[in-house]
């Protein structure tokens, strides 16, 4: 069961890291961006102040070179043109700044014819010791040089551009300034200081910046004269190195540059270097400007480092937070894995399982007590629970009591009266509930009157049982005294007033019938009317003096009703369960079909099928719907006097004679159509004689006589009144057919027995069927109502 | 009893006449359980002519049926006269056989 908590626990995981996760990256990725432009404008400053402080130191020689110029030339303007003067003047300055190299002094006429005029002379330091040269004696023409055409034609100060002198070594400048020669307008005069750029060149290739970066120096045209790459060196513009290059950038900074500009400059990767930053700048004085080259990857470099020293410290901490989570995860799962394996061992039944106390202080405990309480409860509701259970039982089983022990209050055995010809009795009742309200009685009060009744308890269930009882007791009890039934009612009816506070009544027709003259007087005391059917009519209602139910009006005046039956009459009583039967449409079985249904039983109508059709019937048409109500019915058929007289009267007689065996039905056919034609029997009935001797006679040969000999059967035949009678006797082994079982009429015929159809056959064809032992015959008795 | 045997499109039919007993019914059976065979066909028999029927005869008319449930088949009784048709009803055979009021409406039964 463990893999339930799991869930939880990893939910908690990798909510919580995927957070922290994404935070880290968050911060890193800020903080590499951060850095890097922090850096990079650090780099930015550092190398703006670099470039600052060289330039400075530069300046101060670019001034010094500009300064004296300017004094020259103010002073060569007081002084006379003059060899020595200017000798002795150039010493000086020479001398006095040792940064110089050489100066010169240089005057030609302007216009261009040839002269003698021309005069440069130049004072320069070699080793220590100051020395004179003569610049025209070479014959070369000083007006078309530079360094005096420029600074004298344009009148100003001018910076050459370096070059290579004292025999090539050296890397110089000349700064050549115009000056006025005193008194002739028609001299230039132009005054040339050289420099050396090496102390330059070296202040600026000595720049260490980073572990790479370095500066460089270009002129005015954009040519590199400082640049570590020594190639480079005058030979190369930046304009050159981009076009050989390809490079746009390189070109942008050299646009930049000679323009004067002061910047800075990103330049990307590419084969020929790294991804750079250049800081560059002009020079104050003279044209030339200073770039500063940054490769940008050792920049890169100490990002990078600080970025992965993050990462290391944010996978390390995300290492400590997923213990942790770890650790909390399962502090919180531990509780609710023990109480599930708690809840599914109460959940099984077992109530008494210990309840784990969680005092963690926190949900878990609440939960855990929640548990206990439901334990509690639980317990005490299983025990109510059996209690009322066992409650229950017990009431059921004495419902299923007090309905066996109603059942045997009433007559339940038929043929109830065997031994009387003069009537016939069916009655049955089926309850809705274990117990009922409906009840029936019937009884001879003496030899000649029968008491019968039919009625129905307001209610059902165990209330209405014990009313019925009640009233039925009072019925048996008012019935012993000899007045007229409507006084009994009126007696049995105060009874019940009485002490009746649960406003119960009953319904009820009561009778009493003589049997001697077939009188009927009768009472109904609210309940239906039933049902007559007098021999060869329509049924009809007996329908007259309704009063009201039993129990309701203390000392109400019952009315008495008589009639006279006839033989063959009959009278049918029922309860409402009958007419009042439901099916699923909720149509009620009501008065019609019950008539409908009497009417339709034509030949066989005594009062047992009468009652038994109608149950059928109320069952079929009440389908799959529930027995709302008790259904209650008694049926009496009135036979009257003449049957009694049945043997004094007797008017034919006939006899035959059979020979154990088969053929001999042969004859049997012939002989019961003679006789059929002789008394004047009606087919039907022949037909039914036949079929019923044939059964007896073959059983007879079959199963009663067991030896080889030859036996005889014999058959006579009796008509008194409307009755006819037929006893076979045969001297064969005791054996009493009406002892085979009847075979099941409902099952399928490839379950029907083949045998014992023929006794349930004469059964069914004959009124009476009667089986006796008499010395060593068998002796069966049959009777045929015609 | 007299009974004729014949068959209609592909249907057995079986006539009867006269009184079907104890005396008789062993004859019926032979007969019957022969054209039956194994059950597995359509059988009718004509009763238009049976004038009457004891508990021999009905046992027979069940082993019929017995065989012809058993092999798949139909087997329809026509034209049963009303005293044998009371027996049939008291017997409870009513409700095991398929009875039909003529041979035709058999017929239209079985096909």
């Amino acid at each position: 069961m463990r893999f339930r908590s799991r869930p939880l626990a990893f939910y908690l995981h990798s909510a919580i890291l995927t957070a922290a996760i994404l935070a880290l990256l968050v911060v890193v990725v800020s903080a590499y961006l951060t850095t890097r432009s922090i850096l990079r404008s650090n780099i930015q400053k550092e190398a703006e102040l670099l470039t600052e402080s060289i330039l400075q130191r530069v300046t101060v020689v670019e001034q010094a070179v500009v300064t004296i110029a300017a004094n020259m030339a103010t002073a060569l303007e007081e002084m006379a043109v003059n060899d020595d003067e200017h000798d002795s003047y150039l010493k000086k300055i020479v001398s006095e700044n040792p940064e110089l190299y050489g100066v010169t002094i240089a005057i030609a006429p302007k216009s261009y014819e040839p002269s003698e005029e021309c005069y440069a002379r130049y004072c320069f330091r070699k080793e220590s010791e100051i020395h004179y040269a003569d610049l025209t004696e070479s014959g070369i023409d000083i007006r078309i040089e530079d360094w005096f055409q420029i600074a004298a034609l344009t009148q100003k100060p001018v910076w050459l551009e370096p070059y290579y002198g004292q025999a090539g070594g050296t890397l110089m400048t000349s700064y050549c300034q115009p000056f006025r020669v005193p008194g002739r307008w028609d001299l230039y005069g132009v005054i040339v200081i050289d420099v050396s750029l090496e102390s330059l060149s070296r202040l600026v290739s000595d720049i260490q910046i980073l572990e790479h970066g370095y500066g460089f120096l270009v002129t005015s045209t954009g040519t590199i004269f400082v640049h570590p790459v020594k190639d480079f060196i005058m030979n190369q513009t930046l304009f050159t190195l981009a076009a050989e290059r390809n490079d746009a950038m390189v070109e942008e900074l050299g646009h930049r540059m000679l323009k004067g500009e002061r910047g800075h400059l990103f330049v990307e990767k590419d084969i020929h270097r790294p991804e750079s930053q250049v800081s560059y700048a002009p020079f104050q004085h003279a044209p030339w400007s200073l770039g500063l080259v940054l490769p940008l990857s050792e920049l890169n470099g100490d990002i990078q480092k600080l970025n992965q020293d993050i990462m290391m410290l944010g996978l390390a901490g995300l290492g400590i937070l997923f213990l942790i989570i770890r650790r909390m995860a399962q502090k919180m799962t531990r509780p609710l894995v023990q109480l599930t394996a708690t809840a599914e061992l109460l959940g099984s039944g077992n109530l008494d399982v210990a309840i784990p106390k969680l005092q963690t202080g926190d949900e878990f405990e609440t939960m855990s007590q929640a548990f206990l309480n439901m334990q509690a409860e639980l317990k005490d509701y299983i025990q109510q629970l059996t209690e009322s259970t066992a409650a229950k039982e017990r009431l059921e089983n004495e419902l299923r009591i007090a309905r066996d022990i109603q059942m045997s209050i009433i007559p339940k055995s038929f043929p109830a009266f065997p031994d009387r010809e003069d009537m016939d009795i069916y009655a049955d009742i089926r309850p809705a509930k274990a117990v009922g309200g409906d009840l029936y009685d019937f009884f001879f009060i003496d030899d000649d009157l029968l008491a019968f009744t039919l009625g129905d308890v307001s209610g059902k269930g165990v209330p209405a049982s014990l009313f019925m009882a009640v009233t039925r007791t009072l019925f048996h009890a008012s019935c012993q005294s000899d007045q007229p039934v409507n006084l009994l009612i009126e007696k049995m009816n105060e009874a019940l007033c009485v002490d009746n506070d649960a406003s119960m009544f009953v319904t009820l027709f009561a009778g009493i019938l003589n049997l001697k003259t077939g009188e009927l007087s009768y009472c109904n005391a609210g309940h239906n009317p039933p049902v007559l059917m007098r021999k060869g009519a329509e049924p009809t209602w007996v329908d007259d003096k309704h009063g009201l139910p039993l129990g309701v009006m203390d000392g109400f005046g019952y009315d008495l009703s008589t009639m006279i039956m006839q033989p063959g009459d009959q009278i049918f009583l029922y309860s409402d369960g009958v007419t009042e039967a439901e099916n699923i449409e909720k149509d009620l079985f009501e008065e019609g079909r019950l008539i409908e249904t009497l009417s339709s039983l034509t030949s066989k109508k005594d009062p047992e099928t009468q009652i038994n059709t109608v149950f059928e019937a109320v069952a079929r048409f009440v389908g799959v719907a529930e027995q709302s109500d008790d259904i209650t019915m008694l049926s009496l058929e009135y036979f009257g006097q003449e049957n009694l007289n049945m043997e004094a009267e007797v008017s034919r007689e006939a006899e035959f004679a059979f020979r154990n065996e088969l053929e001999e039905l042969n004859s049997l056919s012939e002989k019961l159509e003679t006789l059929g034609d002789e008394w004047e029997l009606p087919m039907p009935v022949v037909m039914n004689l036949n079929l019923a001797l044939e059964e007896l006679i073959t059983n007879t040969i079959f199963y009663g006589i067991q030896d080889d000999k030859a036996h005889t059967i014999t058959v006579k035949f009796s008509l008194a009144g409307n009755s006819l009678n037929i006893e076979i006797r045969d001297d064969g082994i005791e054996f009493n057919p009406l002892q085979l079982p009847d075979p099941d009429l409902d099952i399928e015929a490839e379950e029907r027995q083949i045998g014992g159809l023929g006794i349930f056959l004469v059964k069914q064809v004959m009124d009476r069927f009667e089986y006796k032992r008499e010395a060593s015959y068998n002796i069966i008795t049959l009777t045929k109502k015609i | 009893m007299n009974i004729n045997e014949s068959v209609i499109e592909n249907v057995r039919l079986v006539e009867l006449d006269g009184r079907l007993d104890t005396v008789t019914a062993p004859d019926f059976q032979q007969k019957l359980l022969a054209t039956v065979g194994d059950g597995n066909g359509q059988y009718l028999v004509d009763c238009s002519k049976l004038s009457y029927i004891s508990s021999s005869g009905l046992r027979v008319f069940l082993m019929g049926l017995k065989k012809v449930k058993s092999g798949g088949g139909k087997l329809v009784l026509a034209a049963l006269q009303e005293s044998i048709a009371e027996i049939f009803e008291i017997a409870g055979f009513s409700k095991l056989f398929t009875i039909a009021a003529n041979k035709d409406e058999a017929l239209a039964h079985l096909k």
